[in-house]
């Protein structure tokens, strides 16, 4: 068993960085994630494993020097919030065309704009829905306690790496402030150069040999052909990913009537959400999407054939329920989808989910 | 067993480190833990608030509505949560900071004499733990040996030799005589040593009800169902 903490969420991301082997970390402070480069700083991942810890001079430089850095096949990896990712999308944009694995963690803060520090789950849509310019999908992860805080950070590299694909964890202020006990890996050693080329050689660029044909990595190409080609294979990437990395969690769905669907913080709320209804006599039950892209679709589908109705609970004005109502739709189904959330910094109240649900589907 | 709970009061109170102390202390008796702060510009200088959860299952919500315990240290910490503890819940409050008492029935109300007490033993800084002995007093769900890893844990190292004077406030507030309303005194009914263990032992039921005659009365001495070998741990404190 592995070393057990007491660690806020944001510390976690940090330490988990340093534990999975990452090679750099770049970012610029932004409330409420600046634990992320402070647990960084004063652990001094240099000293020990020869990790670079460096902030930048904005969130633009940081994405950028994710970029450069990434494109050595090392692990590179940034943090921001809402507004600090606003500002990377360019970057983001630029590193899925020119397919490098990197993580990308935002810590939400309500918007729109400077908006609020509280916690938020507004940046649904730009995690999932690209956020920067083109046809491109990050592979996104919501995790929904500490423990996977920790987890996902390794998860998310692995996965960036194994499709050459930038790789996001989606929480929010509250995951980040909260404190949980939590069980940190080993530390993993770095790859070493000759790991690298053996893992990423036929596209970073680790030093030209005579051997082998110069790697290139640039998102730009004048030929529409080639760029429509490119776009096909992304295509064919992104569904690939839907079919083999979905990850969901369901608790007590398998006679529940009416499902709350939600993810990180209100999956927290919901689960306490359930266990009111439960007491009540109703049959609720909830899915718990732990992958964002690729979105559990097909475990929706299937439960709408079983389901009254969902209901979409979020820190959002009704994101999430698209996704949910296009699963059910694709499904022929009749179940009802509705939407439950609060915003601008509010996290629902476990009563006010059951009471939304009540009045929603029970008609009381 | 679950145990949800708020310490409220100002910044610099020692709000967030009480609830770090109880995390840490959950952990070694091998709970599942969520601490919980209120962050943001409240924090400077305002009210400081932190939900703390322990409990032998997977935790749920952070969020949450009703309290099995309220420690409360200021008067604007009182208006906001003394409606949000659960009926047959606890509140340990500090006078010193709070003008207007609570005023429930339905729940158990401790009056702590931290502030007091901390200044009596000349060092008004360790406050908090006072009151979070008396915390651990009514509601026994730690163990001296593992309160005492929480410290160690929570504390930088460099604090590590205030350890001693933290456990000795700890047990002095064990010790605090308190003043206990209940439903039934504020009902009027009189409340013998043997009733009031029940209300406090909270595992059994918090909700008796009282049969003999009305008394508002202030109590000495709290008995509470006692683990004899615990008490003899902390009875060695010096």
């Amino acid at each position: 068993m592995g070393e057990i903490r007491l660690m806020k969420g944001n510390e976690v991301l940090g330490e988990a960085a340093i534990r999975c082997g990452c090679d750099g970390y770049f970012g610029y402070p932004i409330t409420p994630q600046s634990e992320v480069m402070e647990t960084l700083m004063q652990r001094a991942p240099w000293n020990e494993t020869g990790m670079v810890v460096l902030q930048a001079e904005s969130e633009v430089a940081s994405i950028n020097m994710v970029y450069g850095a990434a494109g050595t096949g090392k692990k590179a990896m940034t943090s921001s919030s809402s507004p600090g990712i606003s500002l990377m999308a360019e970057g983001i944009s630029y590193i899925a065309g020119a397919e490098l694995p990197c993580l990308i963690i935002n810590v939400q803060r309500g918007g729109p704009g400077l908006g609020t520090i509280q916690p938020s789950q507004a940046d649904y849509f730009q995690a999932v829905k690209g956020g920067g310019h083109g046809d491109y999908k990050l592979i996104v992860l919501a995790p929904a306690s500490v423990q996977e805080m920790n987890d996902f950070v390794d998860l998310a590299f692995n996965l960036a790496f194994k499709y050459r694909n930038p790789a996001m964890i989606l929480t929010d202020g509250a995951l980040g402030q909260m404190m949980e006990k939590v069980e940190l890996a080993d530390q993993k050693p770095r790859w070493t150069d000759e790991e690298i080329k053996k893992i990423s050689g036929d596209w970073a660029t680790t030093g030209k040999p005579t051997s082998r044909k110069k790697n290139v990595i640039t998102s730009l190409e004048m030929d529409s052909n080639v760029m429509e080609a490119k776009n096909r294979r992304f295509q064919e990437k992104y569904k690939l990913i839907e079919k083999q990395e979905t990850r969901y969690e369901l608790i007590q769905c398998d006679d529940a009537e009416y499902i709350l669907v939600a993810f990180g913080t209100s999956a927290r709320v919901c689960q306490k959400s359930v266990e009111i209804a439960r007491a009540k006599g109703l049959k609720v039950g909830l899915l718990r999407p732990i992958t964002l892209f690729p979105f559990p679709n097909a475990v929706i589908k299937e439960l709408a054939h079983k389901a009254k109705g969902f209901l979409s609970v979020e820190m959002s004005a009704g994101q999430m329920i698209e996704d949910i109502k296009l699963a059910v739709y694709e499904a022929g189904s009749n179940a009802r989808v509705n939407y439950f959330g609060r915003m601008g910094g509010i996290i629902p109240t476990p009563g006010e989910v059951v009471d939304a649900l009540e009045n929603k589907f029970y008609g009381s | 067993m679950t145990e949800e709970m708020i310490i409220a009061g100002f910044g610099g109170q020692g709000v967030l480190s009480m609830g770090k102390i109880l995390a840490y202390s959950g952990i070694m008796e091998d709970k599942e833990v969520t601490w919980f702060p209120s962050y943001g510009p409240e924090m400077r200088g305002g009210t400081a608030n932190v939900t703390v959860i322990l409990s032998d299952s997977r935790i749920s919500s952070p969020i949450v509505q009703e309290f099995d315990t309220a420690i409360i240290l200021n008067q604007q910490s009182m208006d906001k949560f003394e409606s949000a503890v659960k009926p047959g819940g606890i509140l340990l409050y500090d006078p010193n900071g709070v003008l207007t008492p609570p005023t429930r029935n339905d729940i158990n109300i401790f009056k702590v004499e931290g502030t007091k007490t901390a200044i009596e033993m000349g060092n008004p800084k360790v406050f908090n733990m006072i009151v979070f002995g008396s915390y651990l007093k009514v509601r026994p769900i730690l163990s001296l040996d593992n309160v005492e890893k929480g410290l160690e844990k929570s504390l930088p190292k460099r604090y590590h030799k205030l350890i001693p004077l933290n456990l000795e406030a700890i047990k002095k507030g064990r010790k605090l005589s308190g003043f206990a309303l209940t439903k039934a005194i504020m009902n009027g009914e009189d409340l013998d040593q043997d009733q009031l263990i029940s209300t406090v032992d909270r595992e059994k039921n918090l909700n008796i009800s009282y049969k003999s005659k009305p008394k508002l009365q202030e109590i000495d001495k709290f008995y509470i169902t006692e683990d004899p070998i615990e008490e003899e741990k902390w009875s060695k404190i010096p």
